[in-house]
């Protein structure tokens, strides 16, 4: 094997930051490369220059031996790399073949050559097993396509070095293993490629070798068959994390949420929900799993009552919240951690005091007639920070300024401080490294053992199968399969995620209808 | 809170929260600099101009009353902007809702008739009223029928410039019996006492200073401005929290008209004691630079009616004795504005220059760092 | 009262504050002026329309240029862009001691009432409005001597025997035109019906086109308008008619050169150098200062001289003669109207 590119010690500062400290990285020509490292670490930065998108403060590129400096992405497209970023830089207006050729058109005349676009993106669809639809519009087609789309565009240039950044977060269970079967033809047919994730567990599937980056520093490079995962989350965290929480055993008690038939619309007016039953219980964590976009969202905003609902009832013990305002469920006990930290979570430009006081503001201590006692806010905030570990330097720091692990510990601290009952985790890990998801992880186990009951929604089977007494699986807003602990695999889950039957996956033995309480039951409807 | 006990990341914050008012202050520089070229760009003599300026604002009692008489109503419509945009809300509106309140304060003025313990402060509070009232109307159409309020408040000023311009025409309801096109002057009981023997100036200043301690107060210390301020940051974690961001917008609104009815009324009475056509020369309008100005902050927006204030009566004087024409002298102002407001760009730089001088002293640059992310 | 003043210092600080700052920070030094000591200096304040509006700031501008030819003096002007700034511009003139500070329009009458008793040693002049101070003179004209002659001509001109007027608002001055108008006509010939209007504005010209088509449609040909903006609607009317006109203040024989047969200007630069006149000579006094014919505070265009044959507009000279001569005393108002008898003519 030869080396495709070196790079050498390579230094990027930012503002306060030193993201690359002296990093060095050299990946072989055909391998799958895997760049591995927390929130943070530098792992983007460093693609960044590689690409052609920022330039070093220091250190030098040797592609194929040769030094290069890259001027801009253009520049490095043409020396053969290319990177497919995590937020896809696609025109939805247009089809999957103008995105292909945008900025690279072949031309007859004055007229573009569509024929020959539409030929050339088949080809290469072809040859790698690149499934997409020529004609659909870059708006209509799912996500796993669309990155399938920016893979093709960078490949129709002639990109012989492939970045993906975090490709696997956007994506379904399924269209991760198409990814896999996608990057795996791309080397057999000698391109390399670079992986950015922070997910252990596709180091171990796909790479060959992996490179970690620790706060803008290499830990290490290894050949991926000789270390393991928890010798990897080492590396990357500097001690030992805990990667599946253990949990005790804990048996259930009384309902304390219970949803019956609920029915409700998502904000375009299409029905969302279609007829959702569930219950969660004191001490049970619930888990749903689901490809985002299947209701999870709406089934949230309908019971904490940020969204209206069509028809249905909302019990949280014996009290009906059906018709409440969101304070009102909050003042009866229901906790919630949006999925969205960023919109819903916190108020970004509110310093962390004001952050802990919502929902607070109305009550004791904090309310004195009219006023707001700042003092007792304060206070709160100290001791909020210090019992959930938040690194700030102080409550008096705006929300926006503090890393997305740390803002999720304020949201969680808050909640956890309202002591719910029921606590609705949407997505509680989204987007947090390994350290982060730990921690989460831990809380939500704790509160289990208080004997609360928790409603977990997350894209990220792991998590569900990690913290979950029981699995639901929603597709198209239904319930459409209950799994206990234990019972289910990733592979079950998923098919039931993508909506097929499981009988046909794989003969699991089911019963007619989902009923709240049976376990093991696929919903045919 | 005793400076010695607090922690060393709170002493930090009181370095930083230098960085508004150095902020406001580097702004005016620039824009003061800014405004001699262009002055020595039309072969103006920049400093012959500026101390002209200065000494209409300043250089005699008369020409500081002036000055302070023409800050006092911008107090109002500059913590009206701000009071909205604090909530998120842009209340092109004060205008309209200054019409409003001086032609309330003027009726009540000059028609009805008892003690001045009562009539002077129910003639204010019937402007605030109203203009509250006027300002409640796009608050109610943004909150539940998501019309957007920067349209409706303008169209809204139009309706009142045309209501204003009927009530004092011939034959109107408010036209007093003079020549004039404007109501009666109202009665000494519903006055403004002036404070400064000498000059124009009436204890309308001191309600305008007043008024900018409690808009404070409201804003950062009471629970609905804290609400409103969640709203206005964010309406979904506001919602999402169990604030309704619907009331908010309408009470935020029905507050900020409150405040621009109330520069009408003190317009009214304490300085013109009538209300006539054409009455406000623009205050509403130059109460939104005198927010962004101030930075939304009512000390800045006392600060920064004062430096408009001050432009509006030295003007005058520029006029007067420099011999600059009105229109030079319109651009020049317009031109001071518009620099101090870039004082927003310096945010970034300051916080940065703070930061600098805080690694270098006896903080640990990882715990920087870490905060970060 | 001591808090009010802690105030002010707060206020005083934070403005030296703002001076330290500025790159030009002289405020306390004293600007020396452009005028010499001795040279007398004269200011004006214009209403909102400001220079440049081709009627009144500009007409009594034309007369301080013809102070400062005539006898020296330095002029300068100071704008106002809104009514609230005449009281504050009015007072800055006069800190800086002016020798004569003129306010132009009627709308400034509250603000010259406010600020001429506080400097009861300087010199003011208002333009067509009056006040009751001992140190203002109060620059009027006397419209119904023009308004006379205006009415002589519409009679005259007139082949339907009925002519029109349209007013803007019912003032004081307005009805001054009114009453000279009617007894112009009626000095020519009694019988010649007069139509009169109001518009109750004087900046809405669709009434004006609106009030003025209705007296043509009754039969007027011939409409006299004094009513500011209002009465370009009038002139509008004429031209789609194809009727007489007669303007108001200046030449308006532009606007319609064929409908528009005459003009009764106003010498508003010709009032204002008659008062500036006096406080060169030292003679200057408060009061009232009304200017006719003879003073050529009123006058007929000299455009009309295009439309009107020459044989009427020697006659109409004859008259103007008469009225210098104080052989008519043309009515000032509606009731000293009641009690006109009509001279004869020669």
């Amino acid at each position: 094997m030869t080396t495709a590119i070196e790079m050498r010690n390579i230094v990027k500062r930012f503002p306060r930051v030193l993201a690359n400290d002296h990093v060095s990285l050299t990946v072989e020509e055909g391998e799958i490369h895997s760049l591995l490292g927390e929130n943070g670490a530098g792992k983007t930065t460093l693609m960044n220059i590689l690409s052609g998108l920022a330039a070093p403060d220091e250190g030098e590129i040797l592609l194929h031996g040769t030094p290069v400096h890259f001027r801009s992405c253009l520049d490095a497209i043409k020396h053969g790399i290319g990177m497919v970023h995590q937020h896809f830089m696609l025109v939805p207006v247009f089809t999957v073949t103008e995105n292909i050729i945008l900025g690279n058109e072949p031309k007859r005349g004055f007229w573009l050559n569509m024929k020959q676009a539409r030929a050339k993106v088949a080809e290469l669809s072809e040859r790698y097993g690149l499934k997409v639809d020529p004609d659909a519009l870059v708006r209509d087609i799912p996500v796993g396509m669309q990155q399938r789309v920016e893979i093709l565009k960078a490949l129709s240039r002639g990109v012989r070095i492939i970045i993906l950044d975090e490709p696997t977060a956007v994506l379904t269970p399924q269209e991760v293993r198409e990814l896999y079967v996608v990057m795996r033809a791309l080397r057999e047919a000698g391109h390399t490629i670079i992986f950015i994730t922070h997910k252990l567990q596709e180091v171990e599937e796909i790479t060959d070798r992996v490179t970690v980056l620790r706060d803008g520093r290499v830990m290490g490079t290894a050949e991926t068959q000789d270390v393991d995962e928890a010798g990897l989350a080492r590396m990357m965290v500097g001690r030992d994390v805990v990667l599946h929480v253990k949990k005790e055993k804990h048996s259930a008690g009384e309902v304390r949420l219970q949803v019956e038939h609920l029915f409700a619309k998502d904000a375009r007016g299409l029905p969302a929900l279609k007829d959702v039953s569930l219950e969660v219980r004191a001490g049970e964590i619930v888990g749903i799993a689901g490809v985002a976009g299947n209701g999870q969202n709406e089934l949230v905003e309908v019971i904490t009552g940020l969204r209206n609902k069509e028809s249905g009832k909302i019990l949280l013990g014996d009290l009906d919240i059906s018709e409440m305002t969101p304070r009102e469920r909050m003042y009866a006990g229901l906790g919630h951690i949006p999925q969205d930290r960023q919109r819903r979570g916190l108020v970004m430009n509110f310093s962390l005091i004001d952050n802990f006081l919502m929902g607070f503001e109305d009550s004791p201590p904090f309310a004195k007639g009219p006023m707001l006692d700042y003092a007792e806010a304060k206070r709160f905030s100290r001791e909020s920070i210090q019992m959930f570990d938040v690194r700030t330097p102080g409550p008096h720091v705006l929300a926006r300024t503090l890393s997305g692990g740390n803002q999720q510990k304020v949201i969680i601290a808050r909640e956890f401080r309202r002591d719910p009952a029921i606590l609705i985790a949407a997505q509680p890990t989204r987007g947090l490294d390994v350290a982060a998801i730990e921690f989460v992880h831990e809380g939500l186990i704790k509160l289990r053992a208080q004997d609360k009951a928790i409603l977990l929604i997350s894209m990220e089977l792991t998590e569900i199968l990690d913290l979950s007494d029981r699995i639901l699986v929603m597709y198209e807003g239904k319930i459409v399969g209950s799994f206990k602990a234990g019972q289910a695999t990733p592979e079950m889950l998923g098919l039931l995620m993508a909506g097929s039957n499981i009988d046909q996956a794989g003969g699991q033995e089911n019963t007619p209808t989902y009923r709240n309480g049976e376990e093991g039951g696929v919903d045919h409807g | 809170m005793d400076k010695s006990k607090r922690p060393l990341e709170e002493r930090r914050f009181s370095l930083l929260s230098l960085v508004s008012p150095i902020q406001f202050m580097l702004g005016i520089i620039v824009a003061f600099i800014a405004g001699a070229l262009f002055l020595w760009a039309f072969q103006e003599d920049a400093i012959r101009a500026y101390s002209v300026l200065f000494k209409g604002a300043f250089g005699s009692k008369r020409y500081f009353g002036e000055t302070l008489v023409s800050t006092t109503p911008l107090i109002f419509t500059g913590l009206s902007v701000a009071l909205g945009f604090h909530c998120g809300l842009f209340n092109m509106g004060v205008e309209g809702q200054l019409e409003f309140g001086a032609m309330v304060a003027a009726y009540i003025g000059y028609a009805w008739n008892m003690p001045k313990v009562i009539h002077l402060p129910l003639a204010l509070l019937g402007g605030a009223v109203v203009g509250g009232i006027w300002g409640a109307v796009p608050g109610y159409l943004k909150a539940y029928h998501k019309i957007h309020e920067v349209i409706t408040t303008i169209m809204l000023n139009y309706i009142a410039y045309a209501v204003a311009d009927y009530m004092i025409a011939v034959g109107g309801p408010m036209k007093g019996n003079s020549d004039l096109p404007a109501s009666p002057k109202i009665m000494a009981t519903a006055r403004l006492d002036r404070i400064w023997p000498g000059t124009r100036l009436s204890a309308g200043i001191i309600v305008a200073l007043l008024m900018a301690v409690l808009v404070w107060f409201f804003i950062f210390r009471t629970r609905i401005g804290y609400k409103m301020r969640a709203v206005g940051f964010s309406a979904d974690a506001a919602e999402y929290a169990g604030i309704n961001p619907k009331t908010m917008t309408v009470w935020a609104m029905a507050l900020s008209g409150a405040l621009g009815g109330m520069a009408g009324a003190v317009e009214v009475l304490g300085v013109h004691y009538r209300f006539f056509a054409a009455f406000s020369p623009g205050y509403g309008w130059d109460g939104i630079a005198v927010a962004l100005l101030g930075l939304l902050h009512p000390v800045g927006v006392v600060a920064a009616a004062f430096l408009l204030g001050m432009l509006r009566s030295g003007s005058i004087t520029m006029q007067a004795i420099a011999g600059i024409s009105k229109e030079v002298i319109s651009i020049l102002t317009a031109l001071i504005i518009f620099f101090s407001a870039t004082n927003q760009t310096l945010k970034p730089m300051l916080e940065g220059a703070i930061r600098k001088h805080n690694l270098r002293g006896d903080e640990d640059p990882a715990q920087e760092k870490k905060h970060e992310g | 009262m001591s808090r009010t003043n802690t105030l002010l210092i707060v206020l005083v600080v934070l403005a030296m504050v703002m001076a330290g700052c500025s790159p030009a920070a002289t405020p306390t030094k004293a600007v020396p002026t452009a005028a010499p000591a001795k040279t007398l200096s004269f200011a004006m304040v214009t209403d909102q329309s400001g220079l440049g509006d081709q009627a009144f700031n500009d007409a009594t501008w034309s007369g301080f240029e013809a102070l400062k030819k005539d006898f020296g003096v330095t002029i300068k002007v100071v704008e106002s862009s809104e009514q609230a700034q005449y009281v504050p511009n009015l007072s800055t003139l006069a800190e800086q001691k002016e020798d004569m500070i003129v306010g132009v329009g009627f709308l400034m009458k509250d603000a010259m009432n406010e600020v001429a008793p506080q400097y009861p040693n300087i010199h003011f002049a208002l333009v067509d409005s009056y006040v009751n101070q001992p140190n203002v003179a109060c620059i009027q004209f006397k419209e119904n001597e023009g308004a006379f002659l205006m009415g002589a001509i519409a009679a005259y001109m007139s082949k339907t025997r009925k002519v029109g007027f349209v007013g803007g608002m019912e003032t004081e001055v307005v009805k001054r035109f009114e009453a000279g108008y009617r007894a112009g006509v009626m000095t020519v010939d009694p019988k010649v019906k007069v139509l009169v209007s109001y518009a109750g504005a004087f900046n809405d010209p669709a009434k004006g086109k609106e009030l003025a088509l209705a007296q043509y449609h009754q039969g007027a040909d011939v409409i006299f308008q004094v009513a500011g903006l209002t009465g370009t609607g009038v002139i509008d009317a004429a031209k789609e008619t194809n009727k007489m006109v007669i303007g108001v203040d200046r030449d308006q024989n532009y606007l319609a050169p064929h409908n528009v047969i005459s003009s009764m200007v106003k010498g508003l630069g010709k009032g204002v150098y008659n008062v500036g006149k006096l406080v060169v000579e030292g003679k200057f006094k408060g009061g009232s200062y009304r200017y006719g014919l003879a003073e050529g505070g009123v006058d007929i265009a000299p455009s009309t001289s295009k439309n009107v044959p020459p044989d009427i507009l020697a006659k109409v000279k004859k008259i103007k003669q008469m009225i210098i001569d104080g052989k008519i005393k043309p009515p000032a108002t509606l009731d000293e109207l009641k009690t006109f008898t009509p001279p004869t003519l020669p």
